[in-house]
């Protein structure tokens, strides 16, 4: 259907709409008329992706020149995307008839996933696809007649240029269309990227300034910037500027500069021509001039401000003198990593000491990855991926010489089963601000978007990205019945509180709760429960003690038990026969650990997922020390108390575990939060609003056999059959409704100051229960 | 054979070090006889060349030590200049051309006598600056933290002290169960306005005032402001424009008076008995007492009465 949003005719694929659908379109389309980032946060599982594409892909139809980039986590959320455009850009085209514009939509990713060559494709590992990839298609390889050649990349080279596609391609419709024009994918839709008017792709393509600086970096300012399922995205950004390494690394560098070194004193024997090149291109302060797209290794790992341009100093021009200084730079970091020892700097610290022990300054540090780049490239390397270590390296110096805030050095032994069981010293440099990474492209953009099911509380998002968002919306889920029943445990049977709080959660009492608390949760729900627990140590722990009081075989004549491990093969194969046991109705739990692999991304709907119990609040290891810093940054510079960061960072994962049943409407499930400390204000509150609602003061302050009788009553209540004619007008809304709408009347008679009722004239009669159906998210 | 050095200037290696602290856990440096421990010693670098071209590369950087700003800016010549720097220290290493570059050091050493020294003055005015940065850093920073954690404690103890009242108080009658109750109720309510007021200021989105935006474009964004409000404090009624499930609706005028006319019409409670005259006062206690016991104050009037009419019509 078609309808009018103030003055935009809005393009949906679906005959009918979630009112929320509308209210988001409504708050996003404001927020793109004025311009400034935005933040929304709306359920998971009511249809995000397709209202926020088809809203876009209206506005593209009026502003014709404002292109989509879209980010998602994973390639599985990037496909699902993709699917979700075709549909809405089929249909506004249909629509459109003639007059549609020309649109070209596109997934992009690494060439792990698009490459198309026999043997290089057969690689899992991405980095090695990388480098396998370069050994075939850089221009020294193509120049020898003799070397293997990729024949897609040849291909490419020759046709490629003038290649303009049209219509929507998913990473499987890149494939097909290399292999079937004989074209290199990959090359192919790094060429498009800029004539696309809907990029999807991962996070790192826009944070990750060693990527973004070759993929985004020249994207037009009207650009529209979506990070969706965005509420992880601080540590993305502070992961794009970290990095550690340790002595195994350290000695893998020495090796490679060693190997260079080789390499140069054969090369002066025969070929010292392409190192005067390099030298003198370097000289007139060319270092990235002239490269071409093959040989490109990665960008600066700094911000794209912060990049100096001008010439490399001349202590380093010459390549044996860059290749002492790397090698001076390396014996000093492994004297500085000693076992045994912990130890704390400022970068500050760490660039006077190193100017005391070795004369290295800061600024000649500055051009280190970009001297080693050229380096490579001279050299002509191949494999490069055992140039990672010196790379690592190289970007390590750069970005401790150009930052001196917001970034600390921390040294730390870690305990390493990998080498021997010995204590390892890791080297860590660590961002504690995640605002440098997101302040370029909020600088940047004209419109960024920042939204995900869980984002509350919104004002600390703002605090520690430090921006001020023009336009802010929470939305409920407009449901005509409460599929939700969300039970904040404080007590088991005996009345006895339950927690994992340090010194209580190994109480015999505690565990013993936890564990009749499954047994009989699992006697009343149907098919699949899914138990988070706050580490693998404790699950470990408590699961022998349950086995020891014999629970598990009473939970056993119920339901299946799975258990989520470390290994991810050995966890996909647990969650494939739980998926299993509960499709051919035997039932099963499945037990996990919050921030593991199966609480963010892997989705529990319909009968896969019909409980969910999160046993204690899953804090983070305050022991790290890199967190203890980042906490100290953050009250030093952005008034965050400790508590109240650990306290949000706890709650932002578990609404995630536990916003993994809930994939719809149609959809319920029942929330089991079993801590005492959840009853209290400060931690309930930071529960998005869409579970919220549901928290009734009868929700509250439960014991075990309460909670038991809530489930029962509302699953009896769920077990009633539901149809599409009670939903409509309250939780679903055809064009009739919407043409009701103050903001949907045709532009002509738009007034300005109807829009207020909007909200209000769905709020008289929403009391009785009625079933939903089965349309149109996922 | 690891080099280590203690803080004294003097290298050990690693082996004999061992030895040497199986004995004690502090040993006597053998040249200039400082008591050294364990800890004061570090890894010298592995690679002696290292050791080596580091002590030259200072001994040439303090002498061609020109700056920048003697290029007056021109970053060419300038770049050529610290690439003659590094070559030289390149010969010097080279046990070969050592004398070479000796010589040409020299040479460069008599021709800018002057401005060697101001430079070296000028760095290590420099350094001290850093130095002095690093420091204020450090001193700021553990200011910061000593003022944090006193907020911590100060705060806590505030806390405790407060609880410590309340019980010493109800210890001593001076307040009862329901002030303390009352007082509960009204700290979790100022609570609550706390986190709204600053979720509301925090949260609360720029009005874009650019002067393009048409009235219509304003409007629409203070709506959504209201919007959000509404939303607000419609949530905390209890959820929004949306379904809520079994919500207790407020008893309204005539429930009530249904209410107290049920209550009329049932039986006549015992509390119209004039227990005075029995002389059974002195037996309840009092309001205090009970309430703190965890009792209504009726449910002993009403025991008492019970058990002192129990055998009234028992047949005998």
């Amino acid at each position: 259907m078609k309808f009018y949003l103030e003055d935009l005719l809005v393009y949906f694929p679906y005959t009918y709409i979630y009112p929320e659908q509308y209210n988001y379109m409504l708050a996003l389309k404001r927020s793109l008329d004025s311009g400034g980032p935005c933040i929304l946060e709306m359920p998971s599982g009511t249809g995000k992706t397709v209202s926020l594409l088809s809203l876009i892909s209206s506005y593209q139809v009026k502003h014709p020149t404002a292109k989509l980039i879209y980010c998602s986590r994973t390639v599985p959320e990037i496909e699902q995307a993709t699917e979700e455009a075709r549909r809405v850009i089929q249909y506004r085209n249909s629509e459109l008839g003639d007059q549609a514009p020309k649109t070209l939509v596109m997934a992009m990713s690494s060439r792990r996933n698009l490459c198309v060559h026999p043997r290089v494709s057969e690689e899992r590992d991405g980095k090695v696809v990388d480098s396998l990839c370069r050994d075939l298609t850089s221009t020294w390889v193509r120049e020898n007649n003799n070397a293997e050649k990729c024949t897609y990349f040849e291909k490419f080279e020759e046709q490629g240029k003038d290649i303009l596609l049209e219509g929507v391609y998913s990473l499987d419709d890149l494939k097909e269309y290399g292999i079937k024009s004989g074209l290199c994918p990959y090359f192919l839709s790094r060429r498009i990227l800029d004539f696309a008017n809907i990029v999807i792709f991962s996070y790192q393509y826009m944070l990750d300034p060693k990527i973004a600086s070759l993929i985004s970096g020249s994207f037009p300012t009207n650009s529209i910037v979506v990070f969706d399922e965005a509420h992880n995205i601080d540590n993305v950004c502070i992961n794009s500027l970290s990095l550690n390494f340790d002595n195994k690394l350290l000695d893998n560098s020495l090796k490679s500069i060693n190997k260079m070194k080789q390499k140069i004193d054969t090369m002066k024997k025969e070929d010292v021509d392409r190192l005067t090149r390099e030298y003198t291109s370097l000289v007139e302060g060319l270092a990235r001039s002239g490269v071409r797209r093959a040989d490109e290794i990665s960008g600066d790992p700094v911000l794209p401000q912060d990049v100096i341009k001008e010439a490399v100093p001349g202590n380093i021009r010459k390549a044996e003198h860059f290749l002492n200084l790397l090698k001076r730079l390396v014996e000093y970091l492994r004297n500085r990593l000693k076992p045994n020892l912990v130890l704390s700097e400022t970068p500050l610290v760490f660039l006077q000491s190193l100017y005391h022990s070795t004369q290295i300054t800061s600024r000649t540090l500055r051009f280190c990855s970009q001297r080693l780049s050229s380096l490579i490239r001279t050299l002509r390397l191949s494999d490069l991926n055992q140039f990672s270590a010196v790379s690592l390296i190289a970007d390590f110096a750069t970005l401790v010489g150009t930052y001196t805030t917001g970034f600390l050095i921390i040294i730390e032994p870690f305990y390493q089963a990998r080498v021997g069981h010995q204590i390892e010293p890791i080297f860590q440099f660590s961002c504690l601000d995640a605002s440098i990474g997101m302040k370029p492209i909020f600088d940047r953009y004209r419109s960024v978007i920042i939204t995900s099911g869980t984002l509350s509380p919104i004002d600390i998002y703002t605090k520690i990205l430090k921006f001020r968002p023009t336009v802010i919306e929470r939305l409920n889920m407009t449901l005509s019945r409460s599929c939700i029943c969300p039970c904040i445990l404080t007590r088991g049977s005996d009345q006895i509180s339950i927690s994992t709080k340090f010194d209580v959660r190994t109480d015999t009492a505690v565990v013993r709760n936890f564990g009749s608390l499954l047994v009989e949760v699992s006697s009343v729900v149907p098919d699949g429960i899914i138990c988070f627990f706050t580490s693998y140590s404790y699950m470990e722990q408590i699961v022998s003690v349950w086995n020891e009081m014999g629970l598990l075989n009473n939970i056993l004549t119920n339901k299946l038990i799975f258990v989520e491990t470390a290994d991810a093969a050995e966890s996909a194969l647990a969650l494939q026969n739980y998926k299993k046991a509960c499709d051919n109705g035997r039932g099963a739990v499945l037990l996990s650990v919050a921030r593991g692999k199966v609480s963010e991304g892997i989705d529990f709907d319909q009968q896969y997922g019909r409980c969910v119990i999160l046993y204690g609040i899953p804090y983070i290891n305050t022991e790290s020390r890199v967190l203890r810093a980042r906490l100290e940054y953050l009250r030093d510079n952005m008034q965050i108390r400790e508590n109240e960061f650990l306290t949000f960072d706890a709650m932002r994962t578990a609404s995630q575990c536990v916003g993994r049943v809930i994939r719809g409407k149609t959809d319920y499930g029942i929330m089991i939060f079993a801590d005492k400390r959840y009853n209290r204000l400060d931690k309930r509150n930071k529960l998005p609003q869409w579970i919220l609602q549901f928290v009734q003061p009868q929700h509250l302050n439960l014991s075990t056999d309460m909670a038991i009788n809530l489930s029962r009553n509302f699953l009896r209540e769920m077990g009633q059959p539901y149809t599409r004619e009670s939903q409509l007008g309250k939780s679903l809304w055809s064009i009739e409704h919407i043409e009701k709408q103050a903001t949907s009347k045709p532009p002509s008679s738009a007034t300005t100051t109807t829009t207020t009722t909007n909200g209000h004239s769905l709020n008289n009669n929403h009391n009785d229960t009625s079933p939903d159906i089965n349309m149109n998210d996922k | 054979m690891r080099l280590l050095s203690g803080t004294c200037g003097h290298n050990y290696c690693e082996s004999c070090l061992n030895l040497e602290y199986i004995k004690g856990p502090t040993m006597v440096c053998r040249i200039c006889s400082v008591q050294l421990r364990r800890g004061h010693f570090s890894l010298k670098f592995d690679d002696a060349s290292l050791e080596k071209e580091n002590k030259i590369r200072k001994r040439v950087l303090d002498i061609f030590n020109k700056r920048l700003e003697d290029f007056n800016g021109n970053l060419l010549e300038y770049n050529d200049y610290l690439e003659m720097t590094e070559d030289i220290i390149f010969e010097m290493m080279d046990t070969n051309t050592t004398h070479l570059a000796d010589a040409k050091m020299k040479e460069y050493q008599r021709l800018n006598q002057a401005s060697i020294i101001t430079n070296k003055v000028i760095k290590e005015k420099e350094e001290s600056e850093i130095a002095y940065r690093i420091q204020e850093e450090n001193k700021r920073f553990t200011e910061k933290r000593i003022e944090s954690q006193t907020e911590d404690q100060k705060e806590l103890q505030a806390k405790a002290l407060e609880n410590k009242k309340a019980m010493d108080d109800l210890a001593k009658g001076k307040i009862n169960a329901n002030d303390l109750k009352e007082m509960d109720k009204q700290k979790s309510l100022k609570l609550k306005l706390q986190l709204q007021q600053q979720q509301q200021q925090a949260a609360q989105p720029v009005i874009p005032t650019s002067p393009t935006s048409s009235i219509n474009n304003s409007t629409s964004t203070t709506t959504t402001n209201v919007n959000n409000n509404n939303n607000n404090t419609n949530n905390n009624n209890g959820g929004g424009f949306n379904y809520q499930p079994q919500v207790k609706a407020e008893p309204t005028k005539t429930q009530q008076q249904q209410q107290q006319a049920m209550a009329q019409l049932g039986p006549q409670p015992l509390g119209t008995f004039k227990y005075d005259e029995l002389g059974l006062k002195n037996l309840i206690p009092t309001m205090k007492q009970s309430d703190v016991g965890g009792f209504k104050q009726s449910y002993i009037e009403q025991r008492a009465f019970q058990e002192s009419f129990e055998n009234l019509f028992k047949i005998i």
